[in-house]
């Protein structure tokens, strides 16, 4: 019994993944047909071949989520090292401050952040666009960088200072060992925030910098199922493998919870 | 008869934690189940409360078979080694909590809550929270939470084992009055050999997963069934010697044995059983060591290669070397085969 | 409020976090601020006005949309709360492995798919013509196309709600879970024991004491759902638009007459979208702390 609920479940699962994969090589579906017909390999040479904008676009957004997830991890570790030595009852209202970004309606937000990209010339450019993510995902890495820091016991620093550590060493032998998880862990979450993001990225990255999101969005509003599919499959393929390739990673590392939120 | 568990076996993976459980809890009264940590004694409580399945065995309360009824529906208090008081409610809600659950009306809630609340004395503390009171009060509130559903058993599990000796005292002194007042049935674990002696009617006597023996303090601390369980209550002494038409013999002379086996035997005797005496001229001892333990000495002495222990007041008599006389007891003498 | 000692490291810390929030979050809003009231110096207008909030206060449109994105934004939200609450409870007390291990995966994996995708899935399913559409006509449930119901790009923002719901739910659910391991499975054991059924204990125990995480993470959920254009303007119709998708397709293309009233539009959604959240989340906590 419990094997045929399992079995349906997957079933029910796999369905999307399986359709969408079917769409990609069978170009003919007219309703009422079920499943597609007429094989084709029109859509992946396109992806691979033909259309040179696909495959840029993959690597845009690989490099933009490689590059938001180095640096937001960056920022929010430096806050969060500064505010994890916080009190409890102050916790909130910096946590507060901190999330600021996902508390604000994310249009009129990012417009804002448009018009400060136009004044500082940032538009169109890689970094603006990276920028711009890191607003979205700086909440997230400060957050896990503090519950990482608090994880910390502060006897273990105060011990090492007085065997003679100094800052650097100190920071390089007892804390990094500790949070390497974190730092993988949130910059996994940073690099999947920004390489799914679309708003952001076509807002400010207009025509020039294009990311994968920006070229599957008007494919999907133009109901273009085979592209639509080929591209998405490429999307779920890449988020799902750097996610559970990190996990991997970090299980390797240590067996360490990760909170988030607290 | 209240309680009645009967062969509970209970292995966690391949270590077998229970393995024959037999015992009973009268009605009214207050059992201890004594033994070391890993005996399984909090094992047992959780079979009985229904939080954990017996692998084998019946547990019945009141005559109803209840070994695989639903915890929620038996009506058995638990009460844990800490308070576990739920941190977001205060100590009026804490203990009230078990009778809004049960959609009790709300004078008879309130009018419960103050019964207990003086029962157990903590009623300035009804509108504080957890966090603000210490811990022997907390489990105070712990206790008025679990008797407020009025319910047929208390179980008990080492309750009082974070608080400090005369605190201890104290709330094992409150809970035995409790007991005696309201006609509870409780059953209490612990580990403290002079704790149960103290407060128990029955004493249930637990090593390596099996009841090694039942019985009043008395009869489980002066006629304990074998070595282990004679240990477990504090040190003895084992006097060997042949029982023969229901006269003990042995080196220390002839003592009755009035309703024991013919055959070879150990008479048993705590260490406050047998009295030195300075003017006894025969059957002399040395003394080999003394040991002082606050108002008591113990005194190790020898004869012929037997060495006992014995307890007694400490009124500066006796010196390492010294040779005296002793005094046994006349009757109620307790042999092991 | 004590002695206050700010190292000079800690400044050094935070600068980063501080410039990025300043310049591009308190920056932008300015910008827009300024932009509403009437002043786009390179446009050559420079004076402050109210007039445009004004208009936009009068436009019936404005007032529609406002109110379909709220509608959107709390249904997606509280759903999503709910399912992922319950979610999370069953999951945390099931002793199965199996369970919770699947469950575990399928939660991660919602997560972690992109809101586009299964935009895409949504329209590949629930349409008209989507799969599901086609297997009630293929066993005869339905006899034609018209007979299938409008689930996307409907007025009801249907399908809109369901991306939201599908993708919020394991939101809620994962944070959940994580809070709620955290609370002490000892707790569980006493209420068992003082009679209290799983829907007791969830209700007066476990919901009270996450009740912060849950209505901050609720919160989060709805300023997304409030704020986020890309869904609405794919799944929704002409007649039922988001306030964020307007504004998107009026920032694309812009009338210059109408740049401020737009910007006023940013405002007012920031502003009220601001309010709704904090009554929102007032909302949600104190029903899950049962009114304490």
């Amino acid at each position: 019994m419990k094997k045929i609920i399992t079995g349906i479940i997957i079933l029910l699962i796999s369905l999307p993944m399986i359709l969408t994969f079917l769409l990609t090589v069978f170009t003919y579906y007219k309703y009422p047909q079920l499943l597609p017909s007429q094989l084709t390999f029109e859509y992946w040479n396109n992806f691979f071949f033909k259309n040179p904008l696909m495959i840029r676009s993959v690597l845009n957004s690989l490099f933009l989520g490689l590059m938001n997830g180095t640096s937001s991890t960056i920022v929010g570790f430096m806050a969060g090292r500064a505010l994890s030595k916080q009190k409890e009852n102050r916790h909130t209202r910096t946590m507060l401050l901190y999330s600021l970004p996902l508390f604000i309606p994310a249009t009129a937000l990012f417009i804002g952040v448009h018009l400060i990209m136009l004044r500082l010339s940032f538009t169109n450019t890689y970094l603006g666009v990276v920028l711009a993510h890191m607003v979205l995902s700086v909440p997230y890495s400060t957050n896990i960088g503090i519950s990482f820091f608090k994880g910390i016991p502060s006897e273990m620093e105060q011990v090492a200072r007085t065997i003679g550590c100094r800052d650097f060493n100190l920071f390089k032998k007892v804390i990094l060992p500790l949070i390497t998880p974190g730092l993988l862990f949130s910059g996994s979450i940073c690099f999947l925030l920004s390489f799914s993001d679309y708003f952001a990225a076509a807002l400010i990255g207009g025509g020039k910098v294009i990311t994968l999101s920006a070229l599957l969005y008007p494919y999907i509003n133009n109901a273009d199922y085979g592209n639509s599919a080929t591209l998405g499959i490429v999307f779920v393929s890449i988020n799902i493998g750097v996610f559970f390739i990190t996990e991997r990673i970090t299980k390797r590392l240590t067996k360490v919870n990760t909170y988030l939120f607290e | 008869m209240k309680l009645r568990v009967e062969g509970i076996r209970k292995a966690f993976g391949q270590e077998s934690v229970l393995k024959d459980i037999h015992f009973d809890a009268q009605e009214g009264k207050f059992l201890s189940i004594l033994g070391d940590s890993g005996s399984g004694k909090s094992t047992i409580l959780k079979i009985i409360t229904g939080l954990v399945e017996p692998d084998d065995g019946r547990v019945f309360l009141d005559g109803e078979d209840i070994t695989h009824k639903d915890p929620a529906q038996r009506g058995i208090a638990y009460v844990f080694q800490s308070p576990l008081l739920f941190p977001h409610l205060t100590v009026y809600e804490n203990i009230a909590f078990g009778l809004e659950v049960k959609k009790v009306s709300k004078s008879e809630l309130q009018k419960r809550v103050s019964e207990l609340l003086s029962l157990l004395k903590i009623e300035e503390l009804a509108s504080r929270y957890p966090a603000q009171i210490s811990g022997g009060q907390q489990q105070r509130v712990s206790i008025a939470r679990a008797l407020a559903t009025k319910p047929s058993l208390i179980l008990m599990d080492e309750p009082f084992s974070g608080l400090d000796p005369t605190l201890r005292m104290e709330m094992g002194t409150l809970i035995k009055s409790l007991q005696e007042l309201l006609h509870l049935t409780i059953i209490f674990v612990t580990h403290d050999v002079n704790e149960s002696l103290r407060l128990s009617d029955q004493i249930a006597l637990i090593a390596d997963g099996q009841i090694l023996q039942t019985g009043d303090a008395k009869s489980v601390y002066y006629r304990p069934q074998n070595q282990i369980v004679a240990s477990f209550m504090g040190g003895g002494n084992w006097i060997k010697g042949i029982i023969e038409q229901g006269v003990f013999s042995c080196d220390f002379g002839e003592f009755q044995a009035k309703n024991f086996l013919d055959g070879e035997a150990s008479l048993f005797l705590r260490p406050h059983q047998i009295a030195l005496n300075k003017n006894l001229k025969s059957d002399i001892v040395k003394i080999e060591e003394i040991r002082r333990l606050g108002k008591e000495i113990q005194v190790d002495v020898l004869r012929e290669g037997v060495k006992l222990t014995i307890e007694t007041f400490d009124d500066h008599r006796y010196d390492i070397g010294d040779e005296v006389g002793l005094e046994f007891p006349k009757i109620a003498l307790h042999y092991v085969n | 409020m004590g002695k206050r000692i700010i190292h000079k490291k800690t400044i050094l810390l935070l600068l980063p976090i501080l410039l990025l929030y300043g310049v591009f979050i308190g920056g932008g809003l300015l910008g827009v601020l300024f932009e509403s009231l009437g002043y786009i110096p390179s446009l050559g207008l420079n004076n402050l006005t109210l007039e445009h909030y004004l208009d936009i206060f009068l436009d019936r449109r404005f007032i529609e949309s406002l109110f379909f994105s709220l509608y959107i934004a709390l249904a997606s939200a509280l759903i999503s709360t709910i399912l992922g609450v319950l979610i999370a409870y069953r999951l945390m007390i099931t002793t199965n492995r199996l369970w919770r291990y699947m469950t575990d995966r399928v939660l991660q994996i919602g997560l972690i798919l992109p809101y586009l995708y299964v935009v895409f899935l949504t329209m590949l399913f629930l349409g008209k013509t989507g799969f599901i559409s086609r297997i009630f006509l293929n066993f005869s449930w339905i006899s034609s196309l018209e007979d299938f119901p409008r689930f996307v790009f409907d007025p009801y923002g249907f399908g809109i709600i369901l991306v939201y719901v599908l993708k919020g739910t394991p939101f809620i659910a994962l944070f959940v879970l994580n809070i709620m391991s955290s609370i002490s499975t000892t707790y569980h054991q006493v209420a068992t024991t003082l009679g209290a059924t799983e829907s007791d204990i969830l209700r007066k125990i476990y919901l009270p004491l996450a009740a912060n995480t849950i209505s901050w993470t609720s919160a989060i959920l709805f300023t997304y759902d409030l704020g986020a254009f890309e869904v609405p303007y794919l799944l929704g119709t002409n007649k039922a638009v988001t306030l964020s998708s307007w504004l998107y397709s009026l920032y694309l293309n812009p009338h210059i007459s109408e740049i401020p009233a737009s910007m006023a539009m940013n405002i007012l959604l920031l502003t009220i979208g601001a309010l709704s959240v904090m009554i929102y989340r007032w909302v949600i906590k104190s029903i899950l702390m049962g009114g304490r």
